[in-house]
This record gives C-alpha cells, sequence and structure tokens, in this order.
C-alpha cells in the first residue's frame, strides 16, 4: 500500500476534514482518531498539527465550533460543517472526480501503447 | 498527568506566541482535552502512567512545530523553523512584504534563494531587480546576471555588459561574445542604457565616471544586502534564544 506524501495530502486535509464531518459534529482528538484508523496506512494526520487546520477552516467560515459539556462536566470543543464547508466539500468533490478521471485515463495510455507496439 | 502536559503546553504556547489571552486559554483548554483523552486511550492499551503520558506529549508532536502552526499571521514574523509568514517575515522559508530567509518569497526578498520584485540573494529572480551570484531579473546585476539588462561578470541579456557579454547589445564588455547591435544600430532609446553600462576606456573622464558609478552601484547592493543579512542573523538568533529548550524535553 502507498503512502500519500505529504505534498499531495497538504492540499487536501481539509477536505478529508470536511468529509468526514458530514456524519455529524465531532471534536479534534476523535477527528484525528477516526480520520487515522479508516485510511490506516495511507495517510496519518499529526495529532498536534490538526488543530491549526481547524481553526483556519473556522475562519474561513467551513466550520463552525461549540462548546459541550462532557459527562465529567468538561468542556470540549465539537466542530461541525457550516453551508459553505457543505459547498467547498461539494466543489472538491467534483474537482476530485475529474481528476482522477484524468489520471485513470493518463494510466490507461500508459499501459495500453506498451503492448500495442510491443514488436514481440 | 496535569504537570507534565501544562509543562508541554506552555512551550506550545510559548512558541505559538497567541499575544491574546482568552484566545490563548481556549487553544490550550482544548490541547489538554485531547492529551488527557489520548493518556486515557493509552492507559486503556496497556501502557502504564508515566509512559501513556510520554507517548501523548510525543505524539502529539514537538511543541516548536505545533507551536509555530498556532501562530497567527503578524506583522512581523520571526521563526526558526518552517515558513514565516507577515508583512515582514524572517526564518528559514519566509513569505512577505520584506521577506529575508533560506527561501525567502516576497516584494523584497533577502536569502539564499531570493524571489521577488527586488531581490538579493545567491540566486535571485526578480520581476524588477536582481542581485546576487546568479541573478535573473528584468534589471540583473550579479556574478551571472541574466535578463533584459544585464550587467556582470558573466552576463547575458537583450542588453548585457560585464566582464563576458553576449546579447542583443552589449554596449561594454571585456569580452563580448555576441552583439546583434552596435552603438550605431542600437535603437536609440537603449544609448542612455549602454553609456550607464559602458565607457571609453581612452577618455579619463568617462573612465572615473564609469568607476564611481560601479563602486556606488556596489556600495548599495551590498548595503541593502548586509543590512537583509544582518536583520536575518539578529532576529532568528534572538528568536533561538528565546525558543531555546522549548523543544530539548517535553517531559522534564
Amino acid at each position: 500500500m502507498v503512502r500519500l506524501a505529504k505534498q499531495t495530502l497538504d492540499g487536501n486535509v481539509e477536505t478529508i476534514i470536511l468529509a468526514e464531518l458530514v456524519s455529524g459534529a465531532n471534536y479534534g482528538y476523535a477527528l484525528v482518531r477516526e480520520i487515522n484508523k479508516k485510511h490506516e496506512g495511507l495517510l496519518a494526520l499529526g495529532e498536534g498539527t490538526i488543530y491549526p487546520v481547524l481553526y483556519r477552516m473556522e475562519e474561513k467560515g467551513l466550520l463552525k465550533s461549540e462548546i459541550r459539556k462532557t459527562q465529567t462536566g468538561r468542556d470540549r470543543k465539537y466542530y461541525r460543517l457550516a453551508p459553505k464547508g457543505k459547498t467547498v466539500l461539494q466543489e472538491n468533490m467534483l474537482q476530485w472526480k475529474a481528476l482522477t478521471e484524468v489520471m485513470a485515463k493518463i494510466q490507461d495510455g500508459l499501459s495500453g501503447p506498451a503492448t500495442a507496439t510491443d514488436p514481440a | 498527568m496535569k504537570g507534565t502536559i501544562d509543562r508541554y503546553l506552555d512551550k506550545v504556547m510559548a512558541v505559538a506566541d497567541v499575544r491574546d489571552a482568552q484566545r490563548e486559554a481556549q487553544i490550550r483548554e482544548e490541547l489538554r482535552d485531547h492529551l488527557e483523552m489520548k493518556v486515557e486511550a493509552l492507559k486503556s492499551e496497556g501502557y502504564d502512567g508515566a509512559e501513556a503520558l510520554v507517548k501523548a506529549v510525543e505524539d502529539h508532536g514537538s511543541p516548536v512545530i505545533v507551536g509555530y502552526r498556532l501562530r497567527p499571521w503578524r506583522l512581523v514574523d520571526i521563526r526558526v523553523r518552517g515558513t514565516a509568514r507577515g508583512v515582514i517575515a524572517i526564518g528559514p522559508k519566509a513569505r512577505g512584504i520584506v521577506a529575508i530567509g533560506g527561501v525567502a518569497l516576497g516584494v523584497f526578498a533577502f536569502g539564499g534563494v531570493a524571489i521577488g520584485a527586488f531581490s538579493f540573494g545567491g540566486l535571485a529572480l526578480a520581476a524588477l531587480l536582481a542581485w546576487g551570484g546568479c541573478a535573473v531579473g528584468t534589471f540583473s546585476y550579479g556574478g551571472l546576471a541574466l535578463g533584459f539588462i544585464a550587467f556582470g561578470g558573466v552576463a547575458v541579456g537583450i542588453i548585457a555588459a560585464g566582464g563576458v557579454a553576449a546579447g542583443v547589445w552589449v554596449p561594454g564588455s571585456t569580452l563580448p561574445l555576441a552583439s546583434h547591435y552596435s552603438w550605431d544600430t542600437a535603437p536609440t532609446w537603449w544609448h542612455g542604457i549602454g553609456r550607464l553600462l559602458s565607457f571609453n576606456p581612452h577618455s579619463s573622464q568617462e573612465t572615473k565616471a564609469f568607476m564611481t558609478m560601479l563602486g556606488a552601484l556596489f556600495a548599495i547592493t551590498i548595503a541593502i544586502w548586509a543590512l537583509g543579512f544582518a536583520a536575518q542573523v539578529i532576529f532568528t538568533w534572538k528568536e533561538k534564544k528565546r525558543v531555546t529548550g522549548i523543544d530539548a524535553s517535553i517531559t522534564e
């Protein structure tokens, strides 16, 4: 299994987080744990580095947050998708779909001609 | 548990330098919640208390890296790691109006690799003025200069002058390799530039004026570069001093 390179991941962490929040509001620790578990071997989000991303997304209006009390009475910050976040997620998914199609065609092209021009 | 986590968070927040007490308290609380949950999860996996604490803070990441990422945008941003972003940015990588660093990107860029409108550095790429070991820009001046107007030890450009020069027009060079135009055929509006870049060696007055211009140009560019370099050394040293020890250990 190929692990995603940092530069491949860099521009897409926001999309991954947005997608993870489609199922409902969640907090930082659970987000990291669930994303890493779901994509084990492919990507590993840094535990401490997800928060600057969450704050940036909140500033951009992609996420909204609220403080909820835990069973132990502790305050916990939950993030959920904002309407803008849903729109951005849809747009990003369309972009990814298009890119996937392009890459699939390239892959077909690379494997196709090699066999067609094989002199043997 | 709190002692270790708080010490770690003190370091993170010291590097982040948020400068907003309420915001800092919110971030600190959220990170503490994360770390405490992580410790509990590790304990349930079989780690003992101390091991769980150490692993939790280690997994969370270096306080310097986490802290810098939490740092908000600011006018003057100085970092010893990563990318500094600000109106004035100083760091290994710097992006700003004035950017100073190993790799600097800005309107005024100073660095090993400098990219901007006005760039000064080992490799300087500029929209307007580039000065450096290898300078590429509209006006480039350096050891190897490439540009619309290139002036340097080796100069290649539309108008090029220097030790070894090649261009559409080479008004002055010790070793002109190629020049399409001569003084008589070059566009008239180029002549002013040509006079700035060359001189008649038989005229002591012209030679003196040119050498003065060359000396002044050299002094100005050296002064600008020295200013940028000094700013980088001084401010980076100060920041390094500020964060020294922060990354040394996370559990002491």
